[in-house]
This record gives structure tokens, sequence and C-alpha cells, in this order.
């Protein structure tokens, strides 16, 4: 079991490779030399500005909420993981008709102004490279907030408390002292985001921005060209690889503990200018990355709504997504409970290699939607093809594209993507559990079932079920492999929304969207919640990045 | 580095954490150069107070001075505290030469200078040629006497230390409480020290102030607070003690007062029923029962005579001169 799931977590890679090795023919000549310089540089920009832009936003944020009172602390603290509910798609589509000439906002300060003529007002052009970086990184700097803030209140408190005892003012703390501190978790935090940004298919083709992601795209369903999307989907796959690598060195050997169990000491009061600033700063990205978006896509729901009533096909997108979604969870929390269970240190025999097969699995995160879909059609069309040819031989019937015109490729897709979430929840859930329980259990005579059923499982159920649930809304707001790989004439609340926008027709996605946004608020109250309960998010502290999950 | 250390003045000092009260009107004035320890379980409120004095926690009322200086608008940072903290917190992205460092540097210190002076903050606490170390190859042993040198380095006015030697072993705990014994002395420091450990604050402080509800039970030099407890709480915080009721009211006594007797066969008041020996090394302690009476005897061990057996009946007896009497 637990080979086969990693033999087939290596399948996409297996698949762009041999792709991308049949078409070397006529197109690469002309992507190398026309699409893939613009697109790997656009792509490499964007990720340098979305990495500034959260790096700042985030680390400053947990500064500020941690260290710092001021007024709106307590509510900001919470209100700053807001924006995790709007998938990157979501964002760009509210700003590009917030924005829009005749939107609100140049409309009102066309107002203000008296101006009448659209174009006599300058404003910033939304569909550029800089409003892609502004919007993603609005959206996606809680990746670093969230284990940043953690690491502040657990684990360096009372390095804070030393270094002003010994004289050093707030300034000097947070430069000599907390930034080099918070190093691995803005590491983690960082490449998370980055790797959302290069997995993004959404707002980059709304706000006209090249990527690698959409070069894949067009070139798949514009150029039908899939060689040429596998041999774009490579390059991806590399600068995917790279980020993770530098990760990986940013964290070499900081895995600093130090603080132990230390209370954190009260905050460092601000008053006057300062707290003004600190508040604004901290109600900012809030503003930006939830609170304009999200009553945007109110205010249009409820037009929509009253003018023409929901949407016909509305119950059908929602039945498609959640039927899709909860299939994908159902299968990679049962795969995740296998693998983390073979892996654990008591199982006995093996445990060496077992150990391993949880980290391969969980490299699918890694792995933008559109490299997935491209690297598993292969599989997926040979297999279909093997069945239908085997059917036609044996009993003279085509059963036609099985996996592929099922829906089963999505599924197959979201378990590879995601599976790295619940083997993340339920890990943590296993590092909670003393081995010394399960060893007392086996003295008292129980056998392995036993100890599975009666023990593991009720201490496991919290962590299975969050792992559930963040899955579940990971597969449900995802749009780059389900565009590619879903049936013909398929829609989900995700695809709908892609259309309206392609179409230029706001308005009519906005009822989806939300839906979209309601449903990602779940996990947001449970972060937010637990993080309140211990003061910290205990349970994010471990691995931010895979309990949060690749959104 | 020789300069005699400051006086701290707490006055009324009362804080809530939510509705719960952790300091109750609490006031006492240390000496320039005194060994002052805070003495109490945990939940006490020794460390809020420890932490009210450096300046981390604000307090509802009362004020804190050093020096006859109200420390009310002076931030943490300006205090010139130096402190000790229970889990050391060393920077663990800088070496040890680093962190002794930073305190000179953050007060502008030349470079040759913070070097010569880590040095010799090194020597003193014997740990010379350890600067280039990160401080998680040292063992807790040293990395606590890092944690001193870097708060001694400074030259504060007052040397604070919250539970400072607790996660150490007994052996490395005794010899580093010899070591602050002399370093108090050799430079006239101002030491504020928070322990829950009765023996370590037997040892070390010229006073002993027991913390009990957020405020200050009993106060004064270790013998007073030893044989002259205030209240039965202190006397039983305070190393074991017989309390007992008679004519007069309570009485505390010291198990080393009490002395103990075979005698077989006898009854009547001053015998009681042997429950429990306990080897103790340097000698045993005797638990026995007299009616309702406890009685805990620590005595000699027996050289040559037979051991004490439980169910024994033993007289026991006590010089009036020992027993303390409750104001």
């Amino acid at each position: 079991m637990s080979a086969a799931v990693a033999v087939l977590v290596l399948a996409p890679v297996g698949g762009l490779v041999f792709f991308a090795a049949m078409g070397s023919g006529d197109l690469w000549p002309h992507l190398f030399a026309n699409v893939l310089p613009t697109a790997l540089r656009t792509t490499l920009v964007l990720l340098l500005g979305v990495g500034v832009v959260v790096a700042v936003v985030g680390v400053g944020a947990a500064w500020l909420v941690a260290m710092c009172r001021f007024p709106g602390r307590r509510w900001l603290e919470w209100a700053l993981l807001l924006p995790l509910s709007i998938p990157t798609y979501i964002g760009a589509y509210a700003y590009l008709d917030v924005l829009h000439p005749v939107g609100p906002v140049q409309t009102g300060l066309r107002a203000l102004f008296g101006l009448t003529d659209p174009r006599a007002l300058w404003f910033p052009e939304i569909r550029s490279l800089p409003g892609a970086i502004l919007v993603l990184g609005a959206v996606l700097y809680p990746y670093v907030y969230l284990p940043t803030r953690a690491l502040f209140l657990m684990e360096s408190a009372s390095l804070f408390d030393a270094a002003r005892s010994l004289g050093a003012g707030r300034w000097r703390t947070f430069l000599r002292v907390a930034l080099p501190l918070s190093r691995p978790a803005v590491a983690a935090g960082v490449s998370l985001a980055l790797l959302e940004t290069l997995n993004d298919i959404g707002a980059s083709s709304f706000l006209g921005v090249n990527t690698l992601t959409v070069s894949i795209y067009t070139t798949w369903t514009a150029r039908s060209s899939i060689e040429g999307a596998a041999q774009i989907a490579l390059v991806m796959l590399v600068v995917a690889s790279a980020l993770i690598l530098l990760e990986r060195r940013a964290r070499h050997g900081k895995r600093f503990a130090a603080g132990g169990d230390a209370p954190p000491s009260a905050r460092v009061p601000l008053s006057g200018a300062a707290a003004a600033a600190a508040a604004a700063f901290c109600a900012l990205p809030v503003f930006v990355g939830f609170a304009l978006p999200a009553s945007y896509l109110l205010v249009q729901a409820w037009r929509r709504v009253s003018a023409f009533g929901l949407p016909v096909e509305l119950g059908r997108w929602i039945a498609n997504t959640v039927l899709l979604a909860s299939i994908a969870t159902g299968i990679a929390v049962a795969i995740a409970l296998v693998l983390v269970y073979a892996a654990r240190p008591l199982a006995g025999s093996g445990g060496g290699w077992r150990a391993a097969v949880p980290r391969i699995a969980s490299l699918g995160y890694a792995m933008p939607g559109t490299v997935l879909a491209v690297g598993l059609l292969v599989p997926v069309a040979a297999l279909d093809n093997l069945v239908d040819d085997a059917m036609r031989s044996l009993f003279g019937l085509s059963t036609g594209l099985l996996l592929s015109g099922s829906g089963a490729a999505v599924i197959f897709a979201y378990v590879l993507r995601f599976l790295a979430i619940p083997i993340g929840t339920i890990e943590s859930g296993f590092a909670k559990i003393d081995p010394a329980i399960e060893l007392s259990g086996r003295s008292l005579g129980a056998g392995a079932g036993r100890i599975l059923l009666r023990i593991h499982a009720p201490l496991l159920r919290p962590a299975i079920l969050a792992g559930a649930l963040l899955v579940f809304v990971d597969c449900m707001k995802e749009l780059p492999a389900t565009l590619l790989l879903r049936p013909f004439d398929f829609e989900t609340l995700a695809t709908h929304i892609f259309a309206e926008a392609a179409r230029g027709t706001y308005e009519d996605g906005a009822i989806a969207a939300l839906a979209i946004v309601a449903v990602s608020l779940l996990p947001v109250a449970v972060v937010g919640l637990s993080g309140r309960g211990e003061r910290s998010g205990q349970a994010f502290r471990a691995r931010p990045a895979v309990a949060v999950g690749p959104a | 580095m020789t300069k005699r250390g400051k006086s701290v003045r707490i006055e009324g000092i009362t804080k809530h954490y939510g509705s719960a009260r952790v300091l109750d009107d609490l006031s006492i004035d240390i000496a320039p150069g005194e060994f002052c320890t805070f003495l109490g379980a945990s939940g006490s409120g020794k460390t809020t107070l420890l932490k009210v004095m450096v300046g981390f926690e604000p307090f509802e009322s009362g004020r804190v001075s050093i020096d006859g200086r109200d420390m009310c608008d002076v931030p943490v940072e300006r205090r010139n505290i130096g402190m000790v903290f229970q889990n050391y917190a060393l920077f663990p992205h800088m070496n040890v030469g680093a962190n002794i460092g930073f305190g000179l540097e953050v007060r502008g210190m030349a470079k040759a200078a913070i070097a010569r002076r880590v040095d010799d903050a090194l020597a003193q606490v014997g740990l010379a040629g350890l600067a280039e170390r990160p401080p998680a190859e040292l063992s807790g042993g040293q990395q606590q006497r890092v944690a001193l040198a870097r708060a001694l380095v400074i030259d504060p006015d007052i040397l604070v230390m919250d539970e400072p030697l607790g996660a150490l072993d007994k052996n490395l705990r005794h010899a580093i409480q010899l070591q602050l014994k002399q370093l108090h002395r050799a430079l006239s420091l101002t030491i504020v020290y928070v322990t829950h450990d009765q023996d370590e604050a037997l040892h070390l402080s010229d006073r002993i102030a027991i913390m009990d509800g957020g405020r200050i039970v009993q106060q004064g030099t270790p013998r007073e607070v030893y044989f002259k407890p205030r209240t039965p709480f202190v006397a039983t915080f305070l190393g074991e003690c017989n309390i007992w009721n008679d004519a007069a009211g309570p009485l505390a006594l010291r198990p080393e007062h009490v002395a103990v007797a075979k005698a077989e066969g006898a009854s009547g008041p001053g015998v009681a029923v042997v429950e429990a020996v306990i080897f103790l090394g340097g000698g045993q302690k005797i638990v026995a029962r007299d009616g309702d009476r406890q009685v805990t005897a620590i005595i000699p061990f027996p050289v040559g005579a037979p051991e004490l057996q439980i169910g024994e009946r033993i007289r026991y007896s006590y010089d009036d001169c020992s027993v303390h009497r409750f104001d």
C-alpha cells in the first residue's frame, strides 16, 4: 500500500517527461524563442514581488500583534487570518470589477473631483504585474503571518524579555533578535505563498499576467499542444523544486526551540501616533485582502439575486463541487491514516522506509495544479484506452474514456495535490499521543487492532476531522487542475467563476464566489478559535505549512 | 565593576489578571547590596512581582523605585537591571560571546572593548575560551553561567534571578550556589532572587520574603523565618515542623529538636507508637502517633543500638526553649 502510493504520487512526473519527450519537434523552438523567456521572467518577477509583500506584511503584522498593545489589537489578531478564505482567483475577480474605470472606486473618485470623462482620471491599471503582486500578496500573507505569530508568542517571548532587560529598545529587539529568529517560520510561510502563486491560474489570467501556468493553459487549450504544455510544465516543476530547495536552505539548521515554556510578558503598550500606525498597518491587509473583496461579492450577489433570482444551474454546480470534493477528501484521509499509522515509530519491522513514505506522498502539494493535470493525462489516458480496448475485444462494447470522462481524474489530482494536509494533521495528532499509551495498552494485553480502535481512533478524531475539513475546502476551491481535467461540459463553482470572468460577466459569478468564500471561512474560524484558546494556534505550530494547507 | 548595588523600594503594588488578584498591596524595601529572596509556591505571585519590578508587567496601583527614583516612566530597557531567566533565554542565533556582548553593544561600546569585557566575564564564571561556541553546544550548567555573565557584564544596578537553578542537578546547583554567594560578596551586588526551593533560599539569602496569595506573609533573615515562623503556614513551608495544640494554644517544634527514647510497655502522655522509620543518610526520621498528635523527629542514626521498629513504643521529649509560639 505504502509503495503503491509512493509510485502514484510520482506518476505525474513520469507523464510529464513522457509527453515533453514526445513533442520535441516543431513547437519547442517556438516555445523556447517566444513563450518561455517572457513567461519565465514574468513568473519570477511575480514570485519576487509576492514574496516581498507577504514577508513584510506577514512578519510586520505578526510582530505588532504578538508584542505590542494598541487599540483594536485583539480584534485584528484574529481578523488578519480572514484573507485565507479568499482564493487568489476570487480576489483578482473582485478587484477587476471594483477598480474598473466604471467600477465603484473610480466612479466615486471622479464624482469627488467633479469629473465626467472616464479617461480624465488617471488610475493605476490593476491588469498589470504590480496589480497581480498586490492582489496575490493581499490574500496570501496569512501563510507568513500565522507561523510567525505562533513563533513570536510561543518560542521566543523570553528571548525578547532578555533583550529588553539588556537595554535593547523595540526596534533593536525586532531587528537583532526577532527577525533572525523568525527566519524558519518566514521561510516556510513565504515558500507556501509562492507555491500558491505558482499554482494560481485565475488571478494571473484575469489580470493579464502571462505566467508559466497561464502559458500551459493556453498552449494546451488554444494550441491543443499537450506536448508543448508538458514542456512548459517541466520548466515549472524546476521552479517549484527550486523554491522547495531554497526553503530548506533558509531553514537549514535553524530549528530553534530555545524559549521553553516561559509565558510571554505583557505586551509593550504603544501610544499616540505609534499606536495609530500599528493599527493601520494591521488593518490595511484585512481591508484589502478580505473586507473589500468580500463585501463586493456580497453586494454583487445580492443585486444578481434580487434582479434575476438564483441561477438555475447553481444547484448542479454545488452538487458537482461537493461530490468531487467529498470523494477526494474521503480517499485522501483514508490514505493518510494508513500511511501515518504504518510510519509510526512503534509500527515494528520495516519502519525505516515506511517512515519516508508520508514525506514522499506529501510532495504533491508542491506540484502546481496545471503541472499535475498535464502529468496525469498520460497515465489516465493510457488506462482509459487499456480498459476500452479490453472491453471491446472481450465484450464488443466500448467503455469510452472511463477515468477522464467520469471526473475520476480530477479526484485523483485532488488527492495527490492535497494528501499532504491530512498527513500533516494526523501526524501532529499522533505526535501528541504519548507512545507510552500504546505500550501500556499492549502490556495490558490489547492487540494491534484493538489498540487502533480503542486508543488511537478516539484520540485522533479531532486531527482527522481537522484534516478532512481542510482538504474538503481546498478541493472546493481548486481551479487549475479542475479546469484541465474535468469531464466535458462539467461545471464546478470554481470553473464557473473562471468562465464568467473570461466572458467579462463578473456579476454573474459573484454568487458562486460568495459560496466558496463562505465555506472557506470555516477552517479560518477553526484556526482563529484554536489560536485564541491557547494564545498561539499551537496545532499549527509544528507544521504550519502543511496544516494550513495549500489553498 | 566594583560599585555598590542600588536599593529597591516596592510600595503598595496591586495587580490583577482578569478578576484574580495576583499581587495584593505588596510592599518591601531591599537595601543596597542585599541578597533578598522571594520564596513561595507556584501561583504565590513571586514571579509576577519580579516582572513588575523589572518593568515587564503593568500594575494597577503602587510604586516601584530604584535608588530612590520612581520607575513609572522608565521602560525596561533603561532600568539597567541584569536578569537571569529560568530557561536562561540565551539567543540561539548568536554565539556565547555575542550573547554576553549584546548588552554592551546596545550601550554603544567599541568592539575591542566589548571583546575584552566578554573575555573577563567568561573567566569570572569559569568558562574562559568558550566565546565562539553556540549556546546549544553547552551543558545546562554552562548555559546557566553564560546567562549569569550576560546579566553581570552590563554592570547592573540590580541583579534579578528567576528560579535560575531549577533545571540543574543537585551537585551542580550546590556548586553554583556557592559561586553566586562569592560573587554577591565580591561585587556588592543587590540581588533579587525568586525560588520555590526552601533550601536554596536558606543557603543563599540575607533576607527571605515568604509569599502566599500575592502577599508577603513574613520576611526576615533565614534564621528568623526558620526559628520564629509567624504562622503555621510559614512553619510548614520552610522545612518540616510539628504543629501541635496544647493548653496555651498552637505551638511549633522542629523535628530535629525532638528527642526519642525506647519505652517498652509504657503509656500515657509523652508516649507514642512508631508508624514509620525513614532512613535519611545523615540520620533518620521517625514518624509516630500519640493520640491525635503526629510526632515527627529527626534523630541521629543509632550506632551499636538496635533500630526502632514500626509498632514500637517510644517516649518523646523536647526542651521548652525550642518550642515556638505563634504571635
